[in-house]
């Protein structure tokens, strides 16, 4: 784990080294110096291209990245691409027609406004509206994107989706397959979706994803056990 | 078949480049030694002023009656103009002329003394960027003007005590002429129990218009408030004597309140007094910029000339035009008089850095200026 | 000297609430989100600040702190970084701790400093820290206060707010971002104000570290 860092503070890069930057550092275009411009946990890791920095920030506006994985809601539709929405107030997405698998001209996808995506950012300019798709672009076939029908989103802080995502040891989902079955996805842009069987399962699972985020992990069995405890006896 | 592009490289005029990309162009002026309005670095621009003949003492159609403008001031700078016009109104204090006790008079004043800004007075401005339409008015507008409030009651310009009006007697001799007294000019013949009760202040309006905005502008148009106040006459007031003897009695508190005296407070439209400044606290405003030179944006030099050492930041007096305003970011604004005594200092980062010596020399600056501009009249 | 919260805010992107002696300060911050035509700047992240009075409406006084602050702010955003983009900063006074109709140095400070946790809370790219404190001068001795109390603050002679851009881990004034001096003063003593507010600033850099420390170690608690 690496040290905290704060905007005004020295990256500690090898000044020798080429520099792969990261989200939170950024290269001053005039004196060309990487500085951190989160604060976070600084982040470096030494590979045989040069030093990767990036600082690990917590955040709750998601800004696109590419090859990120999202959850989007449709917000309005065109001639040839959906306009999606991945955070509230955010500049909205595009996602084109043909961005899914088996696409042709004819052959038009069904979503309508109002509809969750499962998608992956394939385009992410600063300057750009971004892009989303749902399809592996390199072999053109289905992996798992599209729709999510039913289920339930739960709104959660970045890095702690990028965690759930990201570290499959780490222990939340685990404990909560123990009590329930369900499906998820997990966008990186802070949104879980979650289908369970029955509505006190979601409830319970909502809960006891919003709750951890606050909790450290040593409790989640505890408090998870107490949340589905505590939803089955309301429900007698 | 491939064909080639050729590609052309594109050149400017120096007034669309200054257009398109300003930070470019004044950082080629620059670094010749000169700026784009082709003033030197630390020149100021001359200003030229004149009441305009605007308000009622200098009207030159003596209708006074019907003119309000009680101090007035054209100021010039550049293409920019700024007419300030001061009027003015009378509004009645809740406390009487004299304290009902002493005890409690004396309360007051010590309170006074420990608050320094209540013993000012102020000027309610609103300024006016005219760009040849109306509507509500622009964020620079309400800033200018809360900008010149604030400094103007910070600053001590104006004493309280020289806002207070001393109230005249009309009365109608025995041979039907009308004659007014002031206390202050009749001396003890005036019986004290004939003035009215109640205290007035004159309360002070300035309406400052600017033309041909060309730069920042809250210096000009703090000068040019402080020209117009300079000038500035209050006229005389008084209360007919048939008000004065009635004896209706007030009383302050309660609900009764709503039965007062109605005085009917007239303005003399012969007789006028100067509005008595603090000489002291009046000092005059300089803007300035500092910017970093950008060493790409030099043009290329000849092999055989030397590389000139310049300082990597410069500082701009008195900034003038679009490509100054937009390009120069840090900014230093400075009112002070020509000893060199402060009334405001606002500095904007905007970063570039903005040394210890660049703030002294400003302060230089900015008090040779006001000693120039205090001999204006 | 300065306590604070953040995140106390759900719905938007980054808070902050901060309490300097008797002025109180909640600060919002949301963005980057998507700008109304006008406000949009083709190449850089549009600012839009608005403050908000203890009590009444706002008014001039308040547009001219708005200023006062996109002012500070400007120069620390990293704005390239998010083009066509809107950052949305909001103040409510909840305690002036001052006159209103003469004084607004201390909202000033405490919306600056609030301001500062506010965005590092949403995670907008800062270019570096930066802190602000407020300073009175007393008439007869010319006593620099730091942060005045109210009646210090209309006894004396003039007011001044110094904010800077705080850099190497904390520990150097790097640059003014804003000087704002009113009252009767001269050269000399607007220098040592100006040298006695950096050093004051660093130490609210350093209070501040503290605080985005605590934030951040609540933010990965489930990592510990």
């Amino acid at each position: 784990m690496g040290s905290l860092i704060i905007p005004g503070d020295e990256l500690h890069i090898n000044k020798d080294s080429s520099v792969i930057q990261g989200p939170g550092v950024y290269c001053e275009p005039k004196s060309q110096r990487f500085i951190p411009v989160n604060a976070g946990i600084e982040m470096i890791t030494d590979s045989k291209k040069g030093q990767t920095v990036y600082v690990d920030f917590n955040s709750r506006r998601y800004v696109p990245a590419l090859g990120d994985l999202v959850v989007g809601t449709i917000s309005g539709s065109f001639s040839d691409s959906y306009r999606v929405s991945l955070a509230n107030f955010s500049t909205p997405v595009t996602l084109s027609y043909m961005a899914f698998p088996n696409a042709s001209k004819k052959n038009r996808p069904t979503l309508k406004v109002g509809d969750l995506v499962y998608a992956r950012v394939s385009n992410a300019e600063k300057e750009l509206e971004a892009e989303i798709e749902c399809l592996d672009s390199t072999t053109g076939k289905d992996v798992g994107y599209g729709l999510l029908d039913g289920g339930f989103v739960v709104d959660i802080s970045l890095a702690y989706a990028r965690e759930l995502l990201f570290n499959s040891e780490f222990p939340l989902l685990h404990i909560i397959a123990k009590y329930t079955q369900f499906e998820v996805a997990i966008g990186v842009n802070g949104k879980v979706w979650i289908k369970c069987d029955d509505a006190k399962s979601t409830l319970a699972c909502y809960r006891s994803i919003v709750e951890c985020q606050s909790t450290p992990v040593g409790e989640y069995k505890r408090l998870i056990a107490a949340n589905f405890k505590e939803i089955t006896n309301a429900m007698e | 078949m491939a064909s080639s592009i050729e590609i052309h490289p594109i050149t400017f005029p120096p007034e669309v480049l200054a257009r398109i990309a300003p930070d470019l162009s004044i950082q080629r002026h620059l670094s010749l030694g000169v700026r784009p309005c082709l003033r030197q670095f630390e020149e100021f621009r001359n200003i030229e002023i004149s009441d305009g003949g605007l308000s009622r003492s200098t009207d030159l159609f003596h209708n006074s009656e019907e003119n309000n403008i009680l101090g007035s001031n054209v100021l010039r700078s550049g293409k920019t103009i700024v007419i300030t016009s001061i009027t003015g109104g009378f509004v009645e204090e809740l406390l009487p002329v004299h304290g009902i006790d002493e005890g409690e008079e004396e309360l007051r004043n010590m309170t006074m003394q420990h608050d320094r800004i209540s013993q000012f007075g102020a000027v309610y401005p609103v300024v006016e960027v005219e760009r040849g339409r109306m509507g509500a008015p622009t964020d620079e507008e309400m800033n200018l003007s809360q900008k010149i409030y604030n400094c103007i009651l910070g600053s001590g310009v104006i004493p309280k005590s020289s806002l207070n009006v001393s109230v005249g007697r009309r009365t109608t001799n025995p041979d039907k002429s009308v004659s007014i007294t002031y206390p202050d000019e009749e001396g003890p013949e005036l019986d004290q129990q004939f003035l009215p009760k109640r205290k007035w202040s004159y309360v002070l309006y300035a309406k400052i218009q600017v033309f041909s905005r060309d730069g920042p502008l809250f210096e000009l148009c703090w000068n040019s408030l402080i020209y117009a106040l300079k000038n500035t006459k209050l006229p005389r007031a008084f209360v007919d004597e048939k008000t004065t003897d009635l004896k209706i009695p007030v009383r302050v508190r309660g609900r009764s309140a709503a039965i007062r005296e109605t005085y009917d407070i007239i303005c003399d439209s012969h007789k006028s007094i100067p509005l008595v400044l603090n000489s002291k606290n009046v000092g005059f405003a300089s803007n300035f910029g500092v910017i970093d030179l950008d060493p790409e944006a030099r043009l290329p030099e000849k092999e055989d000339e030397m590389q000139v050492d310049q300082e990597d930041s410069i500082l701009l007096a008195d900034l003038q035009g679009e490509a100054e305003e937009s390009s120069v970011l840090s900014t230093l604004s400075i009112i002070s008089d020509e000893k060199g005594n402060l009334k405001h200092l606002g500095i904007i980062g905007g970063g570039s850095k903005v040394t210890t010596e660049t703030i002294r020399r400003s302060i230089l600056l900015s008090s040779k200026r006001s000693e120039d501009l205090s001999t204006k009249n | 000297m300065i306590e604070a919260q953040v995140s106390v805010l759900d719905q938007v992107d980054g808070s902050a609430q901060v309490t300097c002696g008797t002025t109180s300060v909640i600060c919002s911050v949301t963005g980057p989100i998507e700008p109304k035509a006008r406000q949009e700047l083709p190449s850089q992240l549009a600012l839009e600040v608005v403050v908000r009075p203890s009590k009444g409406v706002p008014n001039t006084r308040e547009k001219l702190m708005e200023d006062q602050i996109r002012g500070v702010l400007t120069p620390v955003l990293v704005r390239y970084l998010y083009p066509r983009q809107l950052c949305q900063v909001c103040f409510q006074i909840l305690e002036s701790g001052e006159p209103e109709q003469e004084h607004s140095v201390k909202e000033l400070n405490c919306c600056i400093n609030a301001a500062y946790l506010a965005l590092i809370d949403a995670g907008i790219a800062l270019k570096s820290s930066f802190s602000s404190v407020c300073m009175a001068v007393l008439p007869q001795s010319s006593e620099i206060v730091v942060n005045p109390v109210t009646q210090q603050l209309q006894q004396s002679n003039s007011t001044h707010l110094v904010a800077i851009q705080v850099g190497q881990g904390g520990q150097k004034a790097e640059s003014v971002l804003l000087a704002e001096s009113n009252g009767s003063f001269d050269q000399q003593l607007f220098l040592d104000v100006l040298s006695t507010g950096e050093k004051e600033c660093i130490k609210v850099a350093l209070e501040l570290r503290k605080i985005v420390e605590n934030k951040i170690q609540k933010d990965f608690v489930w990592r510990g």
